[in-house]
């Protein structure tokens, strides 16, 4: 597509980025990034998953070492036709309520933002601003992340009841009245014991699910599915399951199957966490939307979304269900994002924090794994996950930092596409410049200035856009991508040490954050005997600085982000993702029970080995803090999520040896249900030192 | 009895059937190993599914060449019933595009981690499943290979996961082992399971051998912990040395040299195959899964089975583990004769081995024809369970099989007396009728 410079400012690069690609390109694309769709014709055309996995064995060629005027790709005119490729789409307005777009007519909005799923031409003429609405911005969903804990090798017992300190017992019928919604990844085991009442004898029991929002499914049902996506199942049709799979001796998930069903289920494990029977809301009605984020729908994965703008759609529909049924709500999303600018302004936190601005709505993020620097466990990689930030600054005008950034080769093909944003405040103009393993130097980019799709000799695609007043912030950002290959045939991005070199043009401050945006790792199937992989890129040890890695999720200015407290070593894992904010606030708030934490273990065999299963992260921890929040909710439903984060804050237990100062892993401390819970009325219980005081010159 | 072999991948599928020794019984129909799932489903459900009942469907072991094809059976068992459910609600369901699979009155099968201890299942299942994810990484073919055995593995250990749950009373309810609910070991005093006219003896595994495979496991779960853990800190060291990682991340570490003792030492302990001895009348099938030469002479001479000598000549010889070197010695060759001899694999692996089945063919053209035993001077037949042209073979398995069949066609050449015969089976089934 060509999108009019004149408007290039109004589309986000990544966005561009996928919209430079003709159908082809963004038939593989579809298949690697979560935004992205194509149709099933194009798919059997090109056949993206087949030779993504063939691409595993093509060497790139080597590069000569030196600077070349780099190869532009020849423009596809005809791309106009590409009508297939859909991306979802997040649109900022600066009128939101003119709404006289045709494509924006039944998007969802929420504030000054718009959710629509758009095909390029759409992109261009909403860039081109052919309506009243002066659209500012218009950006692609953000890849979400799995912050995926690890099961504990250990055989586990039941669990014991969460809550350490004890609730009073005959409070406890309280707490049914708020909704617990988990949004979340794997599949929910509504039939698991953790979730059913009832049933004795004859009479099966029925789950506490009120209903699951299953996103990723393909098959019938979308015409009732919220935005007329996936399946709705509903607390009727799960029981209706439970029976029927009793009388004719089948589990209740052949009978009502979910997109994923994984054994040892995270969204299961979380849920119950937050609300399972021996969870910390055991008495909450439970609702869970399932995110098509999951490695085992390889197959489908053209045809899905699993971006941001799905979680968007997540967290409204969960909060208009609280609404409906009458009932405050808390949401938790043990789910991430790299991207954007840690500083609360992504779409998707301003859409969240849009939602919260109404009382007795709560929504529990966790922070992320991304704290450990070395491996936890033998075999594991998980570490290299966490390289995804660095920070620095230019000393001065005239002066240069390097930034390094890998991609691995060797047997592993990184068919990934790499994103590195830097963040850097309006006062201060850098100039960049990259550097391709093989020593290649681009041409530097300053302040206002872009380069697109630029070949490599080694075949690796580069651009550049180094934007200034970001419409979200104000600030500045430089936006680099590496993209492999992706026509006739596929070409793994160059492997080795890529440089970024930021130049000072004018110096004031000269401090910058910069984070690598890319889904997890995953394999991609079987090559032969060996294993093709999305295996994306990281920063150097040298880099990589070990703060504010908290998932840009976790940034929202109304979340309650949450840490993994090892509760028996009485401190942080070493996983847990640390704070601040690029913007220095405080996050995380909180931390959380979240190490070898035994909860429901999904589709598992139903006998004392398997039914429950132990797992550590702060996907465990933030379910923990959605229960005390559910909790704080069922007894004073007016409470706004500021006040309950307050008044977490507040009460939060620090750890031995630290003061009641904020910390970048633990935040304010452990959290103390019990002290939460009697802190619920303080808001709204002001004492009248006049009444008082004439009450007590009476009395 | 006779059987009945279908192509199973690289895997085993082989189904006994016999007729009622009363007049008006039912026949008795008993399925070894399903194979591989797509396999299964290609070339065994269609004559399978005419069954009415299968009386015992037995599990050899839980490695996927053996287990996916009865999981593919089991499933295509629950499809039906929901599809049933949802007629049952007046649903406009469509019916599965398969037959309804046949009653599957019990299952025989040990989940071998069950066995080995509580304790060891999750340890077992993280090491696999993280040692399968590293080495698939790796240049090095060999390690890609291990890498792909465990990956099998640790979906083994999975698929029996599910088996013993589709099989619970809470869903399927089908009994699972003699005695119910126990594990399916030798006992030489006791009577032989009898399933129609056939009886059936128990070979192995033993409780002697779980111990020692726990002790094994154990010690493997251990090695590869320290290996790894090793190999981490060089690589975190190498990284601090040189200021970034290799670019081989993952997989420089894991390359065989590094490993110290080489392959041979991270190879995984085996699976305690569930091992069997049937017996219809004159007519005998021994079965014996991915077991070793060790464990069935041993089975075998703890029910008295075989003679002076320590020989034995069966009908049937389901030769183990795919006909690989390493669970074929010297004396099995020479203690055991069949009639037919049955190789299950497709080439994968170089399975069947060429220097095993060149081992069984010659101890029979060469035996000595003054040796009193009645086998000798008798024709034998050696049967494949996959010929080389069998469609969407791959070409390094495919040459594999012609190797094998060039092979036994020079055997045949030069046996003069027309004793030896061979067969292979390109699609469906073939049947062998002592």
């Amino acid at each position: 597509m060509a999108i009019d410079l004149e408007h290039a400012q109004r589309v986000a690069p990544r966005l561009r980025v996928i919209a430079n690609g003709d159908e082809e390109v963004n038939a593989y694309r579809s298949t690697i990034a979560s935004a992205v769709t194509t149709t099933r014709t194009m798919v059997d055309r090109y056949r993206p998953l087949e030779k993504l996995r063939q691409a595993a064995d093509i060497e790139a060629p080597e590069a000569k070492p030196e600077i070349a005027e780099l190869e532009k790709p020849p423009s596809h005119p005809e791309d106009y036709l590409d009508r297939r490729t859909r991306i979802n789409c997040f649109i900022q307005v600066a009128d939101p309520e003119a709404r006289t777009a045709r494509v924006l007519e039944d998007a969802p909005r929420q504030g000054d933002l718009f959710l629509a799923t758009l095909t390029k031409r759409q992109i261009e003429r909403l860039a081109a601003d052919e309506t009243e609405l002066g659209v500012t911005y218009v950006e692609p969903g953000a890849p979400l992340s799995h912050p995926r804990p690890w099961s504990v090798p250990r055989r586990v017992g039941e669990p014991e009841p969460r809550l350490a300190e004890p609730i009073p017992s005959e409070e406890a019928t309280e707490d049914s009245a708020v909704l617990i919604g988990i949004v979340d990844v794997g599949g929910f085991d509504f039939a698991h014991p953790d979730f059913l009442v009832g049933g004795e004898g004859d009479v099966p029991p029925t789950t506490r699910f009120h209903s699951i929002w299953d996103q990723g499914w393909l098959g019938d049902g979308s015409d009732e599915a919220p935005f007329g996506v996936g399946r709705l199942l509903t607390r009727e049709r799960m029981s209706a399951a439970i029976r029927g799979a009793r009388e004719v001796g089948v589990a209740p998930s052949d009978i009502l199957p979910q997109s994923t069903q994984r054994t040892g289920a995270h969204a299961t494990h979380v849920a119950s966490i937050a609300a399972g029977n021996r969870g910390v809301c055991p008495n909450a009605h439970i609702a869970g939307v399932l995110i098509a984020l999951d490695e085992s729908a390889e197959e489908d994965r053209h045809a899905t979304f699993f971006d941001s703008t799905r979680l968007a759609q997540a967290v409204r529909y969960l909060f208009e269900l609280g609404e409906r049924e009458g009932l405050p709500t808390v949401v938790n999303i043990s789910l991430g994002t790299n991207g954007h600018a840690h500083d609360g302004t992504s779409p998707i936190s301003r859409w969240i924090d849009s939602l919260l601005m109404k009382r007795g709505r709560c929504v529990c993020v966790a922070v992320g794994n991304a704290g450990q620097e070395g491996p936890r466990f033998e075999g594991d990689l998980g570490y290299l996950n966490g390289r995804i930030h660095a920070s620095g600054r230019v000393p001065s005008r005239g002066l240069d930092v390097d930034l390094e950034w890998q991609v691995v080769g060797n047997g592993i093909v990184d068919v990934s596409e790499n994103e590195m944003e830097i963040w850097y405040e309006a006062g201060d103009e850098f100039s960049v410049q990259v550097r391709s393993p093989s020593g290649v130097w681009c041409r530097p980019v300053g302040p206002g200035e872009f380069y697109e799709n630029r070949r490599l000799p080694s075949e690796t695609f580069v651009s550049v856009y180094n934007e200034r007043y970001h419409p979200a912030n104000g600030a500045n950002r430089i936006s680099i991508f590496l993209s492999p290959r992706l026509k006739d045939r596929i070409v793994g991005v160059e492997s080795g040490t890529w440089l970024v070199r930021l130049h000072g043009v004018e110096v004031r401050d000269g401090r910058f954050d910069a984070w690598i945006e890319r889904d997890d790792p995953r394999p991609l199937g079987r090559l032969g005997e060996s294993q093709a992989w999305l295996f994306p890129s990281f920063f150097s040890q040298r880099s990589n600085v070990d703060r504010s890695s908290v998932s840009s999720l976790g940034c929202g200015r109304h979340v309650i982000a949450v840490g993994n407290g090892d509760a028996t070593a009485e401190r942080i894992h070493v996983s847990s993702s640390q704070g601040p904010t690029r913007d220095g606030r405080y996050k995380p708030d909180i931390a959380a029970p979240g190490t070898e934490i035994v909860a429901a273990n999904g589709f598992a065999p139903r006998d004392d080995r398997h039914l429950w299963t132990a797992m550590t992260g702060t996907s465990m921890a933030s379910p923990y803090v959605t229960g005390v929040a559910a909790r704080m909710l069922a007894r004073e439903p007016r409470l706004s999520s500021t006040q309950i984060t307050g008044i977490m804050r507040r009460t939060a237990q620090p750890l031995p040896g630290s003061d009641y100062a904020w910390k970048d892993d633990a935040g304010f401390g452990m959290i103390r249900a019990a002290a939460c819970l009697e802190q619920v009325g303080v808001p709204f219980r002001a004492v009248d030192l006049e009444k008082e005081s004439h009450t007590e010159a009476k009395g | 009895m006779k059987l009945r072999i279908f192509h199973g991948g690289d895997g085993d599928c082989v189904l006994l059937s016999a007729d009622p020794a009363e007049e008006g019984a039912e026949p008795v129909h008993v399925l070894v190993d399903g194979g591989r799932r797509g396999a299964f489903r290609e070339h065994a459900r269609g004559s399978l599914y005419e069954l009415p009942h299968l009386d015992v469907v037995c599990v050899s072991h839980i490695d996927e060449d053996h287990i996916a094809g009865i999981i593919g059976l089991v499933r295509d068992e629950v499809d039906w019933r929901v599809h049933d459910f949802r007629r049952s609600q007046g649903e406009d369901a469509d019916e599965p595009d398969f037959p309804r699979p046949p009653e599957i009155r019990e299952i025989w099968h040990n989940a071998v981690f069950e066995l080995v201890g509580d304790d060891l299942e999750p340890q077992v299942h993280d090491a696999l499943a993280t040692r399968a994810t590293l080495l698939a990484g790796s240049p090095s073919k060999e390690l890609r290979e291990l890498a792909s055995r465990l990956d099998n593995l640790a979906t083994g250990e999975r698929s029996a996961m599910e088996l013993s749950r589709r099989i619970s009373d809470e869903q399927l309810g089908i009994p699972r082992n003699r005695p119910v609910g126990e594990p399916m070991l030798r006992d030489a005093a006791a009577a032989a399971i009898e399933i129609g006219p056939l009886a059936i003896r128990v070979l192995g595994p033993s409780q002697d051998d779980l111990e020692l495979l726990r002790d094994e496991w154990k010690r493997w779960i251990d090695n590869n912990r320290d290996d790894l853990e090793e190999l981490q800190a060089e690589m975190l060291e190498e990284e601090e040395r040189l200021g970034e990682l290799p670019s081989s991340v993952v997989a420089r570490p894991l390359l065989a040299a590094d490993l110290g003792e080489g392959v041979e030492e991270v190879t995984e302990p085996n699976l305690a195959s569930l091992m069997l001895y049937v017996e219809e009348g004159d007519t005998t099938v021994l079965l014996t899964g991915d077991g070793v030469t060790e464990e069935i002479l041993t089975g075998l001479g703890e029910h008295d089975l075989l003679d002076d000598e320590g020989r034995l000549h069966v009908t049937v010889l389901k030769v183990q583990h795919h006909g690989a070197l390493a669970n074929v010695e010297r004396r099995f060759v020479d203690a055991v004769t069949a009639d037919h001899y049955l190789f299950c694999g497709n080439g994968a692996h170089e399975n069947p081995e060429l220097e095993v089945v060149e081992a069984f063919a010659r101890a029979r053209l060469e035996e000595d024809p003054a040796d009193p035993a009645p086998h000798v001077g008798g024709p034998f037949t050696f049967w494949f369970s996959t010929a080389p042209d069998t469609p969407d073979l791959s070409d390094s398995r495919s040459e594999h099989m012609q190797a094998v069949v060039d092979l036994m066609t020079e055997l045949r050449d030069e046996d003069d007396d027309d004793r030896f015969s061979f067969e292979l089976l390109r699609s469906g089934a073939l049947d062998i009728e002592p």
